[in-house]
């Protein structure tokens, strides 16, 4: 191994990577543009349309109003819902979104009330608009009141106090502080993103230092040189490793600024505005876990890249290693962290993932930590070997 | 140096086999010091197989071959040392300027320093690149893409050339540069194998040739004795393919 060929072959595949304008693009500008869409934009986006819907007043028609004059005028005086004519039969009327909702009373109900017997009622909702499952929400709410009135008007007539029916009154009192709830809220979001892009990020580079010196023919003259093919092999692994490790610091810079500034601030409901917060100590830690990953993953895109024999080839071959990351990453979502167990942490990818969420919850594990490392690292040796090896193959370099 | 023995090049009874298929069998030859060695046949024959196993990117199933003293087998590293190689296919980085590709290379084969930079100033003299040699590749013609390719192959000054049809695609003033080229590193004492299916180019500047066809060495020697009674090069070359048909 000679040191010189290695850093040889390092500066000069970041030099070619600096001048690469679609390999900056898809490591640092992408990174940065997608980051405040994928992270805070989206379910900012969500939140605003739930906002919306329920600042609207939705649809309602009603069958047989005349059952319930109490329960009609609770309905006009909602702010929350209009009254609309019925047009056609229940379910046509909501399908063909002439309502949101139509609450059906039954022939009896009226009289059933009055002999204090359960009165039955309908709602005829569409459960995949959201306005109708709004608008199915907002009535809930006015029939709750009328329930409550209705059960205040049968006591006092038997002159029995409220509290009888009432037996607990609950008062909850949330210990989380801010920054905790905002870690989960970001333990929820952020790891399978960022696996994704750090996956993403060394990507093109690995193709173009692999597979781009098949396709402009300079591989053969590289393989003549005295450089021996493991010193090409750990020079382009440096590189791609650096064009990686600088969209994971992209990344994370970039997530800083965005929760620290613009879009921090206001996430979640009007109710429950929480705001986000990346510390400078978070940061660092989840870069560190990240270099993890993008150390194996430098080595594995390096490696698939050089079996093929052109870009477009190179490109079905790396679509496996990001599905691999996702379905890795979104693993996590069906764990809860507190439970995970450490045979959890030998699993690659999903490691990663579940560390990143110790970070951001504050519970990390050094155990868990020290596992994934070593599991990660392990790989990353595998990877680097099995580049290398494929770097040797004749059979491979000069595929036809 | 081991190379003060007459042969600079000695291939002995090289086969390749790629699976089932033959694509040397039992070639040998044997360039002097100071000849080019012209590698003749048709497209397919075996004469880039021959190079790439020569300059050890592809490893013979059989035989052997020593270049300036040194195995392909067993010290691929010094033979890679004492080789400059141009393959068929000009491969440049193009968002690199011919400057910067020829000192990555210069560098890969243990040059560093003022003498690397005085080295490439010299080679891009001889090759009459000066302005071109802080142009980035993608911006240059083919013919000056060539003329890196070669500086890149040449740059750590080896004794022996191999060179993989270099006028390929040129037009004739650059292939009348490369011919030039060769004809003055011959004079300075390098070694050149070189393929070629430009029989006039092969008359012009072989001192000896090899004719392949087929993966299977049709001749071997001079080329005074080759086309002697023939209205030429070709004419030799075409009449030797056909006895081997017969």
């Amino acid at each position: 191994m000679s040191l010189k060929h290695i850093h040889t072959v390092f500066r000069k595949e970041i030099l070619d990577t600096v001048r690469d304008r679609r390999t900056l693009l898809a490591s640092v500008l992408i990174p940065v543009m997608l980051m405040p869409a994928m992270i805070l934009g989206i379910p900012l986006l969500f939140a605003g349309t739930e906002v919306r819907l329920e600042e609207q007043r939705q649809t309602i028609a009603i069958i047989n109003p005349a059952e319930s004059p109490e329960l009609l005028d609770l309905l006009i005086a909602s702010d929350s819902l209009i009254l609309v004519e019925l047009v056609g039969g229940p379910v046509d009327t909501v399908r063909n979104g002439n309502a949101s909702i139509v609450l059906e009373l039954d022939d009896q109900f009226g009289e059933s009330l009055s002999r204090e017997k359960p009165g039955n009622l309908t709602i005829y909702f569409d459960a995949s608009s959201r306005r109708s499952t709004t608008a199915y929400s907002k009535l809930q709410v006015v029939l709750g009141q009328f329930n409550r009135m209705i059960i205040n008007e049968r006591l006092e007539v038997r002159e029995i106090d409220l509290d009888v029916i009432r037996p607990l009154e609950l008062f909850a009192l949330n210990v989380a502080t801010e920054e905790e709830v905002s870690g989960l809220v970001l333990s929820l979001i952020l790891p399978p993103i960022l696996a994704m892009l750090v996956a993403t990020g060394g990507m093109n580079a690995a193709m173009d230092m692999t597979v781009g010196e098949k396709e402009r023919h300079t591989l053969e003259a590289l393989l003549v040189t005295s450089a021996k093919r493991w010193d090409l092999v750990a020079g382009k692994f440096l590189a791609v490793l650096a064009v990686t490790l600088l969209t994971t610091l992209v990344l994370i810079l970039s997530l800083g600024f965005w929760i620290q500034g613009p879009l921090g601030s206001g996430f979640g409901s009007p109710e429950q505005s929480l705001s986000l917060s990346f510390s400078f100590q978070t940061s660092l830690i989840i870069f560190g876990v990240l270099s993890l990953l993008a150390v194996m993953l430098s080595g594995l895109s390096m490696a698939v890249s050089t079996l093929a024999k052109s870009y477009r080839e190179a490109g079905n071959y790396v679509a496996p290693v990001i599905f691999l990351v996702l379905a890795g990453s979104f693993a996590a979502f069906g764990i809860s962290i507190e439970d995970a167990s450490l045979n959890l942490f030998a699993i690659p990818i999903l490691n990663i993932t579940l560390i990143v969420e110790e970070v951001l919850l504050n519970t990390l594990d050094f155990s868990h930590l020290l596992l994934t490392m070593g599991v990660t690292a392990v790989l990353s040796l595998i990877t680097l070997y099995f580049a290398a090896w494929v770097f040797k193959r004749e059979g491979v370099l000069f595929r036809t | 140096m081991p190379n003060e023995g007459i042969h600079v090049i000695e291939a002995k009874s090289i086969t390749k086999k790629f699976k089932k298929f033959v694509a040397l069998d039992s070639v040998s030859f044997e360039p002097r010091t100071g000849e080019i060695f012209g590698l003749l046949g048709l497209n397919g024959a075996g004469k880039t197989t021959t190079q790439r196993i020569v300059s050890t990117v592809f490893k013979p199933t059989s035989g052997e071959a020593l270049v300036n003293g040194f195995s392909i087998t067993t010290q691929a590293s010094q033979v890679r040392k004492s080789i400059g190689f141009v393959p068929t296919e000009v491969g440049l980085y193009d968002r690199l300027t011919g400057r910067e590709v020829v000192r990555y290379f210069g560098r890969l084969n243990d040059m560093d320093g003022r003498d690397l930079e005085e080295r490439i100033d010299a080679v891009f003299g001889i090759l009459s690149l000066g302005e071109y040699a802080d142009r980035r590749c993608g911006e240059l013609s083919r013919g000056n893409k060539q003329k890196i390719a070669i500086a890149r192959a040449i740059v750590h000054d080896p004794p022996v050339f191999l060179f993989d049809e270099p006028t390929s695609g040129l037009d004739v003033l650059s292939a009348r540069s490369v011919i030039d080229f060769m004809k003055k590193s011959r004079d300075d004492g390098k070694t050149m194998l070189y393929s070629t299916h430009v029989m006039s180019e092969a008359e012009e500047i072989c001192d000896k040739i090899g004719v392949i066809h087929d993966g299977r060495m049709l001749y071997t020697g001079g080329l005074k004795e080759f086309i002697e009674g023939k209205r030429g090069l070709e004419d030799a070359f075409t009449n030797a393919l056909r006895v081997n048909a017969k």
